[in-house]
């Protein structure tokens, strides 16, 4: 596939996209687990997937690895289906939740098993890795700590120089400054070598400062994606005070998305912050407003809250 | 030298965008003066890449920077920052924040003009004792 390429500023941007999900749905026996996902992921971008306890991110990760087989639909990778497509695969790298490796092996053997598995594996580029998060290549996988299992993981996975990067929770059991060494590094990753980044997680402050984009999912749909950009000039938190109770119910009005009321003082989230409203509001008595700062948390809790999708 | 709050409602690219400004219009970066690559502010602010990079592609059409192949960006030789203006609204937020204040400690507008009325009496009241003339309030 050609890939078309505009240079600007030493940033190569392409348009096409890395991962594709097109309508996948699958179900257990017990429940409908994804329900007509769709999603791209351009090239080169970090995506963040969030969602509540059970929401089905970890099920959506295991099916875009295919590890798990959709009921419908359809994955692609760099424009090919992954079922089935030892290619494709190879151009993963997939740091899992948990990290269940064979627990008599020592490190030093895990290496020679991601040799032999990827052409791509780059020792030099696991040395320097090493050098920041400092493993004992002897120990046996056993004997390694959570966080040291983590760290493992992140390793192997970078050294095979992957395409893409798919990440469930990476920074859970990473302590404070191994944490934002992988950042620095995922950062690096997408400046170097445009490296495409899926990373499902909880950490909403993490995810906010380096993500391009993000996905909101629950109960195996996603309910809300767009870029962090424009989430953040789209949607507004706003702090509303009236002289005197107004006679219109806040709560009621069709701009807002949620309201919350302390004292005389509303807190709203609307997508229609513009002077209609705004003047409106002034008839009904409104004697201050003040833009406050929203986070990816509010939008999260929004939507989640709401069940269904806000935008 | 550009503080990034993630938390903010001002998008990322923004904010960048915003402290570059900032920065010349405080003469820490001068007309001419290279700025760090795309990766070396990204990991200098801790920001996502290609937040940087659309930060200076609007920066570029600005023409606040300028980018010259093989060399690297710099600060436009050309870009005169509007001094005036950016001080004005720095101004009017400033006032902004003091209303709010003012409003939760349960003033009225009445007030707050009141008390802006006698601030400015003061200064004359100053003013007019330096010239060595009485007080006619």
């Amino acid at each position: 596939m050609r890939l078309k390429k505009i240079k600007t500023l030493g940033k190569v941007i392409r348009g096409d996209n890395l991962i594709s999900v097109i309508n996948a749905s699958k179900a257990y026996p017990y429940k409908k687990v994804l329900n007509s996902i769709n999603l791209e992921v351009e090239e080169g971008s970090i995506f963040g997937l969030i969602g509540p306890n059970g929401a089905g991110k970890t099920t959506l990760v295991k099916c875009i690895l295919d590890i798990y087989k959709l009921d419908s639909g359809e994955i692609k990778i760099g424009g090919k289906n992954i079922s089935n497509n030892p290619e494709a695969k190879a151009l993963i790298g997939y740091v899992a939740d948990e990290n269940k490796y064979f627990a008599t092996f020592n490190i030093d053997e895990m290496i020679k098993l991601y040799r032999m598995t990827y052409k791509s594996f780059d020792m030099d580029r696991f040395n320097e890795l090493n050098r920041i998060f400092k493993l004992p290549t002897d120990r046996s996988i056993v004997r390694l700590s959570k966080g040291m299992k983590m760290r493992l993981s992140l390793i192997l996975n970078l050294s095979i120089r992957p395409q893409v990067l798919i990440m469930d929770e990476p920074t859970s059991g990473l302590d404070p400054i191994a944490r934002k060494n992988l950042i620095q590094i995922l950062l690096d990753e997408v400046a170097d070598r445009k490296t495409t980044i899926f990373i499902s997680s909880h950490n909403l402050g993490e995810l906010e400062r380096i993500c391009d984009t993000v996905a909101i999912m629950d109960e195996g749909q996603i309910k809300y994606t767009d870029s962090l950009d424009n989430m953040k000039t789209s949607m507004k938190k706003v702090q509303i005070a009236f002289k005197e109770e107004p006679k219109i119910k806040i709560e009621e009005m069709k701009e807002f998305i949620e309201v919350e009321k302390i004292g005389r003082i509303y807190t709203v989230l609307t997508k229609e912050f513009n002077n209609q409203l705004i003047s409106k509001l002034e008839k009904e008595g409104m004697v201050f407003y003040q833009e406050i700062n929203l986070t990816l948390e509010d939008i999260f809790m929004c939507c989640i809250a709401k069940g269904t999708g806000v935008m | 030298m550009i503080n990034i709050d993630s938390r903010s409602s001002t998008p990322i690219y923004q904010q960048i965008i915003d402290g570059i400004k900032e920065n010349i219009l405080k003469g820490m970066l001068n007309p001419g003066d290279k700025l760090p690559s795309v990766r070396e502010l990204s990991s200098l602010i801790t920001a996502n890449p290609n937040t940087v990079s659309r930060a200076y592609m609007e920066l570029e059409r600005q023409k606040v920077i300028e980018t010259i192949r093989g060399r690297g960006t710099y600060v436009s030789s050309l870009y005169q920052p509007k001094m005036e203006e950016e001080r004005m609204n720095k101004l009017k937020d400033n006032l902004k924040k003091v209303i709010i204040e003012a409003h939760y400690l349960g003033l009225t507008k009445e007030d707050i003009i009141d008390l802006m009325n006698s601030a400015y009496n003061f200064d004359e009241a100053e003013e007019n004792k330096n010239f060595g003339k009485s007080d006619k309030r």
